[in-house]
């Protein structure tokens, strides 16, 4: 599969790839972008196959790269990667259409329980 | 829902909950954080801090420390051994305290969100200096020991 990883965190873009490799989800491609503008540009261009995505973030945020997506008629998978965590964040992520919100900071298996079964 | 001001108490509250949440996820410290009270905001420091505001707030919460403490709270974070964390450049190191305190913000934004709604974070920024609070600025400020790492939190609360 080929993965996004969306963070303007260098550091958190780094340590969700380390968990893939902690939690041996290995074999995957993984593609990078700092905001949700970047990603956007990925995701025409590249067409990943899943995208995890943190929430707040410079230029386009998490959410909104979400719903710009989903007005567009795009149907890529996202995931959240987050420090948010409220009930109503988590509410308004599932109803935009993510399909998980994972909040930091997070253990391998934790990771692994959330991420794994959406990389088939 | 009309949530009313978040208090000086519940704020300061929420951030030893989240310093909790940091040291156990994010230090590996195992047992309980000792928050105790401090005069003042550091002189010189150095750390990062994130807006939190809504209904009812409008505040910025700090991770301060010297150098050494913010490199120290980045290798944690990053899980490098001490040569890989003393070669981590200042930028690495600028960057982790940041996800740090977005960590720890999310936390205290989600103690605060059942009784006070629509709150919302900003994006970190790291500083090293001085930070000079407005007047009718309320200020809290309490060190934080977990396991073998220490740190100042800065709370800035606005006035009415």
């Amino acid at each position: 599969m080929k993965i996004l990883i969306v963070d303007d965190s260098k550091a958190m873009r780094s340590i969700v790839l380390r968990t893939f490799r902690q939690a041996g989800l290995e074999g995957h491609t993984f593609v990078e972008a700092s905001n949700g503008k970047e990603a956007l540009d990925v995701i025409r261009s590249s067409s990943p196959d899943l995208v995890l995505a943190d929430w707040n973030m410079p230029e386009m945020n998490g959410i909104t790269l979400l719903e710009t997506l989903r007005a567009e008629g795009n149907a890529t998978r996202l995931g959240f990667i987050t420090s948010e965590s409220a009930a109503e964040t988590k509410d308004h992520a599932l109803k935009s259409g993510a399909l998980f919100l994972l909040t930091k900071p997070f253990t391998v298996d934790t990771f692994k329980a959330v991420v794994a079964g959406h990389l088939a | 829902m009309s949530a009313g001001l978040v208090t000086v108490a519940e704020l300061h509250d929420a951030a030893v909950g989240a310093c909790e949440v940091v040291a156990a996820g994010v230090l590996g410290a195992s047992g309980q954080v000792q928050a105790s009270a401090r005069d003042g905001i550091p002189a010189n420091l150095a750390g990062a801090f994130i807006p939190l505001a809504g209904p009812g707030l409008g505040a910025q919460f700090g991770l301060v420390g010297s150098e050494d403490e913010c490199r120290g709270l980045a290798a944690a974070l990053l899980q490098v051994d001490a040569a890989e964390a003393a070669a981590l450049s200042p930028t690495d190191v600028a960057d982790a305290v940041c996800e740090v305190v977005n960590i720890a913000a999310g936390h205290v934004k989600a103690r605060l969100s059942e009784a006070h709604p629509g709150l919302t974070l900003g994006l970190p920024l790291f500083i090293q200096g001085a930070v000079k609070p407005r007047e009718r600025m309320a200020v809290d400020v309490f060190d934080v020991r977990a396991g073998g790492s220490t740190f100042v939190v800065v709370l800035l609360l606005q006035g009415e």
